[in-house]
């Protein structure tokens, strides 16, 4: 879904007044970095087809830090590759950049991911170079990207609490370690998108909340950063949290929202290109009877629990 | 390359990270250069091996032409003015050294009015030769007189006869107006018309000197050795002359006194270091350039010998060089397949090694290329990683190769060229190594690529069985339909073992897992234990432990392939040597063999049974023609009872059966004469062995025609070999068989006369001893050997020679495989333990210690080990029945070999296999052990 089609398509806002203002909390440019329209990924497994991906509309504004919530096999992996142009999808379209990249040939993507795209890979020894010390790591990743920008190695180390460590292989860093050396690697020279998997996982508060203070400082020199998290503390300080569960994105929030009653938090439901709307998990509780009462009433539409007739 | 650097400068040192890997990839690398080095180096150690054996077998009393010298040859000559010049030619050939002169009175030869050389004492004329040889009088053993006195030497039996002794007085010339109607006979006046003149001088007699029985031939090994170049009896002996030895001097003045014609003979023989190949062709080029100019009109030697009688340049060095050239050949041919093959194994070792490393490398590779880093930085990095193991590795292979072959190699003297060659061959094997594994990682970049374009991998080499199989069918089908005598000449000898075992033992495990597979799906359907009714713990946790994505079908297949090469070289070898052995004694006869020109030379010689020392026989080889088929066959005349002594019957059963048939013979005759009086046509066939193939069956009469003589036979037995049999021969009993022979002329000399007629028939003694025992017994009666033959010299024969380092060279590839079947199975079980590290340290946390994970491990290993020996059993079977058509040497020369298997061969690989899984349990153990669970939890094992 692009931005003007989120701008003029019917908000579903649950319980939500209609005159909740979202509080803007990062410094997004509205300028779009990556757009997903009725993305599809199905792969062929041993056991059948698995569709991971089952029509996502979702943009990522350039600036923007956005965590992808939900649980296990929710195709929150196959959104990253597919973002970071590590898979490609089998129906719908992909943007970056304000290009269509759906089709793009393998020399073009592999271009990409070397100029503007940074990952940060579940397994973060999977994202480091087991035989160069850390500063290496740093210093290859950023002579492979060959840009001249953003932070310079020992500065990114510095920033993640690993100047001590500079000179130790993966090997010999802790798991937190690892982790805050992958990161780093993938902020080296200011990237226009940070695809992270799980960047928190194995960090302790104080390391998990460095991280996510690097993200947000990327994110204000106009860097994207999309992450997945299981994390409570990382979804508690990232803006912008979307749902994703069957391969369906149910549930978006932003920020804050302030209405007449005070503060409340605000949510944003999807609706699919087929009309399907997915409740985050709290406004599902109020349904149990998974039955819903359709009221459209100026301008907006009100799902109440169905009157029981008996 | 600006952007790659940290990963491009740390890559040449990686390797030494990776322990097993980096050893797995170095072992390879050297496997594959050192059995490709090897080409040039076996080539090399073959010729030159060849080489030595082949002059070492010719005897010093061969001829000269036959011989490794240098030999010119000036019959009444030369002038005394070019004798310098031409020592000095002979000396000018490289390579030869000890140059030795000979001068002897040889008119009566060279005279066509063949006056007698004579020694006169009082009344006495015994025909008597005037001799100089270099070092000849220091080689005499003095019987009297004292060494450097002046004069000549006489033999002491003849000193006595004439009552001579040091200080006497003798005659000594040359005579036309006597002659010597036969051996031993005293000289006759010549009544008729004188065609010379006599002429006579008196010497001094400087000693008297020892002899042979024949009281002529001079004992010492110095006399042994150039008994074929002495001087013959002009007393119509078949024995040497009656020597008159003195020094150059005094031989020189007596020759002009009485007028003779000199026979003047300068030989060098080549040196120690001449006996290489190369140097031997320069030596031959350079004898050859000799005899060349010697035939030109107008050349330096020609001029040289303008005034002399005749001359002649011998040299046996351009044929020795011919045929070791063609043995070189031989050699080179039967090593080739085996060289092809073990290319072939070395080549799958590092491409096995090559795809290990890949694997391992594959994440690298991800992060690389999803990094969006260019590809041949990729491949750059990952081959200046293999740098250091490859060249290390073709270092130590190529240094392995040569120390192998110095230190158990036919030569220990390697051609520098051959080591270069060597050399160079390895450095190929490092770039091919390299270049492959850039392929590789090209290949596994261009995989990765397509993953992270999100198309499947292509997954093209999961065919490779049905193909393997299909090439393997057809190898042995060409096997089985090919000339039998095509051993070892192709590389299907020696790569079909490889085909065989590698598909045998795919298919037979795969088969194995089907049918387990099958029973467990029976036993789930039917709910009916097969194994048994509940599942031990020890099972749970097995079934947890395996859990690696390393089958152990593929363990089991890797260690079935590696020792059944090793079990097939070891046997291979093994059936090889005992052939090579048993034809070498069925082409020799004996350890060692001399011919002479008769019989009855010997003493007792006037029967079939002459008086030899304990351990020899003598042996009448010829031939004759059975009838009515009118076929030839060999003819071995043989005493049975000194031959069952003398002749060598190997260790196999063939020759062993040869031996025990000799008892068909049975008594001899009792009177021989009377047998020879009575009637022939009423007495009993001659009994007759028949070795080789033929139509013949046993109990079969027929008529032996030898000459003009015809006899009957019966066939007693039908062999498949005799020793000295390598045609269809038949063997004779000389008990039986001469008697009935015509008597004519000369009653004592019958036994070679009527083979004599036949004109082909050779007089041979056949010993157990050595052959130098043999040349002293035949030197102590005076009696000249015209040739020799022994075991060794038929060991040397270039097909047996080159077939045994053949198999030694099969033997080195099976160990090889097995190493490199070792290494990858305890790479691999390492692999599966770092796998399974997961479940290793779960089941520890529930309580199951260490030593009963190491326990179960050790169990499945040696179940493993059983589990390749079972598979190995069909396709090796298979081999050991191809195996005598693909090995075995000479198929021409019996016997054939059989198919037989010995136990060592087979208990080393077994014991090889245990060896493999011991090793592999303690690697399993340590690598367990090393485990850190923080590391295992976060999956970076």
């Amino acid at each position: 879904m692009t931005p003007d089609a989120m701008a003029t398509g019917a908000m579903a806002t649950g319980a939500m007044p209609p005159d909740t203002v979202i509080a803007e909390s990062m410094p997004s440019t509205g300028e779009s970095t990556a757009g997903f329209a009725n993305v599809v990924r199905i792969y062929q497994a041993a056991s059948g087809e698995v569709h991971a991906l089952r029509g996502v509309d979702v943009d990522f504004p350039r600036g923007s830090v956005t965590a992808i919530a939900g649980p296990s096999g929710g195709g929150k992996s196959t959104l990253l590759s597919i973002l970071a142009l590590r898979d490609r999808v089998t129906a719908g379209t992909v943007t970056l950049f304000g290009n269509d990249v759906t089709r793009a040939r393998g020399t073009t993507l592999k271009a990409l991911r070397r100029s503007a795209i940074a990952w940060v890979p579940q397994r973060p020894s999977h994202g480091l170079l087991p035989q160069l010390s850390a500063r290496d790591n740093l210093v290859q990743i950023a002579r492979i990207r060959g840009r001249a920008t953003g932070w310079t190695p020992d500065e990114a180390l510095e920033l993640l609490g690993l100047t001590a460590r500079a000179s130790g292989r993966p090997g010999r860093l802790s798991g937190g370690e690892q982790q805050r050396l992958a990161v780093a690697a993938a902020l080296m020279h200011a990237p226009e998108l940070v695809v992270a998997d799980e960047p928190t996982a194995e960090l302790d508060d104080p390391n998990a909340d460095r991280v996510i203070a690097a993200l947000m400082a990327v994110a204000a020199q106009g860097t994207t950063c999309v992450v997945s998290t299981h994390d409570s503390r990382a979804l508690r300080h990232l803006p912008r949290v979307l749902h994703l569960r069957h391969g369906v994105l149910s549930a978006e929030r932003s920020g804050t929202a302030e209405s007449a009653s005070g503060q409340v938090r605000t949510a944003e439901a999807v609706i699919d290109s087929a009309g399907r709307l997915q409740l985050p998990p709290e406004a599902l509780r109020l349904f149990p009877g998974r039955r819903v009462a359709v009221r459209i009433e100026r301008g907006s539409v009100i799902l109440d629990p169905p009157v029981d007739n008996s | 390359m600006p952007r790659g650097w940290p990963l491009l400068r740390q890559a040449p040192a990686r390797m030494v990270h990776n322990g097993s890997l980096a050893a797995m990839i170095l072992l390879s690398v050297a496997l594959l250069a050192g059995l490709v080095a090897a080409g040039p180096v076996f080539g090399s150690a073959t010729n030159a091996g060849g080489l030595a054996r082949r002059l070492a077998a010719i005897p010093e009393t061969t001829a000269a032409s036959l011989r490794p010298v240098v030999q010119v040859t000036v019959r009444n000559g030369p002038p005394a003015a070019a004798e310098p010049r031409i020592r000095a030619l002979v000396d000018d050939v490289p390579f030869i050294a000890d140059p030795q002169t000979s001068v002897f009175g040889d008119a009566w030869h060279l005279d066509q009015r063949h006056p007698t050389p004579y020694l006169l004492a009082g009344a006495t004329r015994l025909p008597a030769v005037l001799y100089f040889r270099t070092g000849a009088v220091d080689g005499l053993q003095i019987a009297s007189g004292k060494r450097g006195a002046p004069g000549l030497w006489v033999p002491e039996a003849a000193a006595e006869d004439l009552g001579l002794g040091p200080g006497s007085r003798i005659q000594i010339g040359k005579t036309f107006r006597y002659t010597i109607p036969s051996c031993g006979s005293p000289f006759l006046k010549l009544l008729g018309k004188v065609s010379g003149k006599d002429t006579g001088t008196t010497i001094a007699v400087a000693g008297t000197y020892r002899t042979a029985a024949d009281g002529k031939f001079p004992l010492g090994p110095y006399f042994s050795r150039i008994s074929s170049g002495l001087p013959s009896d002009p007393g119509q002996c078949p024995s040497t002359a009656l020597l008159l030895i003195g020094d150059r001097a005094t031989v020189d003045t007596a020759l002009a006194a009485v007028k003779e014609m000199p026979t003047w003979t300068h030989i060098a023989k080549l040196t120690a270091l001449g006996q290489t190949p190369e140097h031997l062709r320069q030596a031959a080029a350079a004898a050859a350039r000799l005899r060349l100019m010697a035939a030109q009109p107008g050349s330096e030697v020609a001029d040289l010998m303008a005034g002399s009688g005749d001359f002649q340049i011998d040299s046996g060095l351009p044929a020795i060089h011919r045929k070791a050239d063609l043995d070189a050949v031989a050699a080179r041919q039967q090593g080739r397949g085996i060289a092809y093959a073990g290319g072939a194994l070395g080549l799958a070792a590092v491409v096995v090694a090559l795809r290990a490393l890949a694997q391992r490398r594959r994440r690298e590779t991800e992060l690389l290329l999803g990094l969006g880093t260019p590809t041949w930085i990729v491949v750059a990095a990952g081959t200046i990683e293999l740098l250091l193991p490859t060249v290390l590795g073709a270092g130590a292979g190529w240094a392995a190769t040569c120390l192998i072959f110095r230190w158990f190699g036919p030569n220990p003297q390697l051609d520098a060229a051959a080591v270069q060659a060597a050399g160079l061959a390895a450095a190929l094997v490092a770039g091919v190594t390299l270049f492959c594994n850039a392929f590789v990682i090209l290949g596994q970049a261009r995989a990765v690529s397509r993953t992270l374009e999100g198309r499947p991998e292509s997954r093209w080499g999961s065919q490779w069985l049905p193909l393997l199989t299909g090439a393997t069918v057809l190898t042995v089908i060409a096997t089985l339909t090919r000339d039998r005598e095509q051993t070892y000449q192709d590389p299907m000898a020696a790569l079909l073992p490889i085909l065989v075992l590698a598909c045998g033992c795919s298919i037979v495990a795969r088969m194995a897992g089907a049918v387990v597979a099958e029973i467990r799906r029976r036993r789930g359907q039917l709910a009916v234990p097969v194994f048994s009714v509940r599942p031990s713990a020890d099972r749970l946790v097995l079934r947890g432990l395996r859990r690696t994505g390393v089958p152990v079908a593929d363990l089991i297949i890797v260690l079935g392939v590696g020792v059944g090469v090793l079990a097939y070289g070891l046997l291979s070898s093994a059936q090889v040597n005992r052939s090579v052995m048993e034809k070498a004694t069925v082409l020799a006869g004996a350890s060692s063999s001399a011919r002479i020109a008769h019989s009855w030379l010997l003493e007792g010689g006037d029967g079939p049974s002459p008086r030899l020392a304990a351990g020899a026989s003598v042996v009448w080889r010829g031939s004759g023609v059975l009838t009515p088929d009118n076929r030839v066959y060999d003819l071995l005349v043989v005493n049975p009872t000194s031959l069952r002594d003398a002749a060598s019957w190997g260790s196999g059963p063939e020759l062993a059966e040869a031996k025990a048939a000799l008892n068909e013979f049975g008594q001899p005759p009792a009177n021989p004469a009377r047998i020879a009086s009575a009637d022939q046509s009423a007495l009993p066939p001659i009994p007759a062995l028949l070795v080789g193939p033929s139509d013949r069956s046993v109990g079969s009469t027929a008529q032996l025609a030898v000459a003009f003589q015809k006899q009957p036979i019966e066939i007693r037995r039908h062999l498949t070999a005799f020793p000295g049999a390598v045609r269809p021969t038949l063997v004779l009993d000389a008990r039986s068989y001469f008697p009935r022979l015509d008597e004519e002329e000369d009653p004592s000399h019958q036994i070679d006369r009527v083979l004599e007629i036949q004109g082909d028939y050779t007089t041979w003694i056949w010993s157990r001893q050595s052959l130098k025992s043999v040349l002293q017994l035949m030197g102590a009666h005076g009696i000249p050997t015209q040739e020799t033959f022994t075991l060794d010299q038929a060991l040397a024969t270039p097909v047996l020679t080159s077939g045994r380092w053949a198999a030694g060279y099969q033997v080195a590839l099976g160990w090889a495989a097995a190493i490199l079947a070792g290494l990858a199975v305890v790479v691999a079980v390492d692999r599966r333990v770092a796998r399974a590290a997961p479940v290793d340290l779960i089941l520890r946390r529930f309580g199951v210690r260490p030593a009963r994970l190491l326990r179960l491990r050790a169990r499945e290993l040696a179940l493993t080990a059983l589990g390749a020996l079972a598979v190995l059993a069909i396709p090796l079977a298979l081999m050991v029945v191809l195996l005598p058509r693909l090995v075995e040497p000479d198929t021409a020369l019996p016997p054939e070999m059989p198919v037989r298997v010995t136990a060592l061969p087979l208990l080393l690989s077994v014991g090889a296999a245990i060896g493999v899984m011991i090793v592999a349990a303690i690697a399993a153990a340590r690598r367990s052990a090393s485990l850190d669970p923080g590391e295992v939890l976060r999956d970076d094992t």
